[in-house]
């Protein structure tokens, strides 16, 4: 079971992958968009997506992701520290099969998360 | 928000009596001139008219003609006006519109500046007693665990600052202090900013030109240390990795100077007369850096200007910005210090004003 982490902050990724190494997943880990999109071509079961990232955006690779048909049928969680309604919608309007406020969650909730959105894969 | 609806009845109202008093003068020479040329008088008309009817044609015609045109005329100028209360309706909603949205992005940008590093915090708190505290109670992490914090109390100080900045209601300690205390100060902030242009590979030159005997310059302190670590920070910030940053510092004249040029990404020029400006961010300092709040150079130029020196800027995209802070000496009594700052010595022992908690 694989998982794409896309996030700018440094800390926050390292935290969040050694806690789903640590929950069974096998991590990767990409720092912007572009790298991000580049990694998606490992066809990961699922993608952890942030919003807010120098470059291109989340929303930016949001839209690139769902463009290519072959990563467009990867299921795309965003976890950001927006969360204003209009960004939420936007974000599913985008294809993201949901949308987590990151401080609003521990590591231990969003693996909850992510197992109840790939039931049978753990 | 200073943007005034239009006074939309006031305007139609003048706009539809224009237009009939127009509509009535327009009809009255089409009569007199074009209708019955010639003709001063009713009994002329009759007289020119009376071929074919028996009625007075003459005043019908004209109440018709008149009456006709009068009410083109007003109808004309509501249209007018009414065209013109869209109009201005339309740039109204559209100006609101705009402003909602900068606050909804505002707001989101500031929920998120201090969501991130409280979301650090939470998430090795929530370690704590777990099957992985080991993993993630590292000492490296717990490192990074207090840049979080500082981070957080960071981003709340510098709203804080703005907004007691933008309200006027910043206190300040200007002292009269030797110059070369200035020069020791730029000393102390550029070797701590050195390990964050190391961390991009960026070369920070200093070059501190010594300062001649007897200067003294009136400052608070603290409020030009800020000054001088927001511009570097910033201009480390900027730059790509690989990049320079040099800062000198100077005594020109009667001014103390310092500059900060990097290789950074500049400033386009459309928005650099909006650079000072409170939560201003130039759209490229965005992509590269999307946290930040647009808040340093609005507190740094009031800071500046209000110990009497000016801070200015000239930035080229793509190639780099040079900031410059300059501020007046004056003489060891402050005898030439400009009016308006109250001056303590030097010597006056003063309480610690640094913001606590």
């Amino acid at each position: 079971m694989k998982i794409l982490v896309i996030e700018d902050d440094t800390f926050l990724s390292s935290l969040i992958s050694s806690e789903l190494q640590g929950a069974g997943y096998e991590v990767l880990a990409a720092h912007d968009g572009t790298q991000g999109l580049e990694m998606a071509k490992e066809k990961p079961d699922l993608i952890m997506l942030d919003l807010v990232m120098p470059g291109m955006d989340g929303f930016e690779t949001l839209a690139a992701l769902k463009a290519d048909p072959a990563t467009a049928s990867i299921p795309v969680v965003v976890a950001s520290n927006l969360g204003e309604a209009e960004e939420i919608k936007r974000a599913k309007d985008a294809g993201a099969i949901d949308f987590l406020v990151k401080v609003h969650f521990t590591p231990a909730e969003i693996i909850a998360k992510i197992r109840s959105l790939l039931p049978g894969v753990h | 928000m200073s943007e005034q609806k239009p006074n939309g009845p006031t305007w139609s109202v003048v706009n539809s009596l224009l237009g009939l008093f127009a509509g009535l003068y327009l009809g009255s020479w089409i009569l007199k001139e074009l209708i019955y040329p010639g003709a001063t008088d009713v009994t002329a008309y009759e007289r020119i008219v009376s071929d074919f009817t028996e009625a007075p044609v003459v005043f019908w015609q004209a109440v018709v003609l008149l009456s006709l045109s009068a009410a083109t005329g007003f109808f004309a100028g509501l249209s007018i006006s009414l065209t013109q209360l869209w109009l201005n309706e339309r740039t109204y909603s559209r100006a609101v519109r705009e402003v909602a949205r900068s606050k909804d992005a505002f707001i989101s940008m500031v929920l998120h500046h201090i969501r991130t590093p409280l979301t650090g915090i939470k998430w090795v708190l929530a370690a704590l007693g777990g099957e992985n505290q080991e993993k993630i109670l590292t000492p490296e992490n717990l490192r990074a665990l207090k840049l979080e914090n500082e981070r957080a109390i960071t981003a709340v100080n510098e709203l804080l600052e703005a907004a007691r900045v933008s309200s006027a209601q910043t206190t300040y300690q200007v002292e009269i202090r030797p110059v070369p205390e200035v020069f020791a100060l730029l000393d102390e902030i550029t070797n701590a900013a050195k390990s964050l242009a190391a961390a991009k590979h960026i070369v920070l030159k200093v070059s501190l030109l010594p300062p001649p005997p007897n200067t003294y310059i009136a400052i608070d302190k603290e409020k030009l240390q800020i000054v001088f670590e927001g511009l570097l920070n910033n201009a480390i910030k900027y730059t790509p990795e690989n990049g320079s940053v040099s800062a000198t510092m100077s005594v020109i004249g009667h001014h103390l100077n310092f500059t900060v040029a990097d290789t950074g990404i500049g400033i386009p020029p459309e928005q650099q007369s909006k650079i000072f400006g409170q939560f201003f961010r130039a759209d490229n300092a965005r992509v590269k850096e999307p946290d930040g709040f647009g808040v340093g150079l609005f507190i740094g130029k009031t800071f500046v200007e209000r110990m009497r020196g000016t801070l200015t800027f000239t930035s080229t995209l793509g190639n780099g910005t040079t900031f410059s802070v300059e501020l007046p000496l004056v003489g060891a009594a402050g005898e030439r210090f400009l009016a308006g700052i109250t001056a303590t010595p030097v010597s006056t022992p003063q309480p610690d004003t640094a913001p606590k908690g």
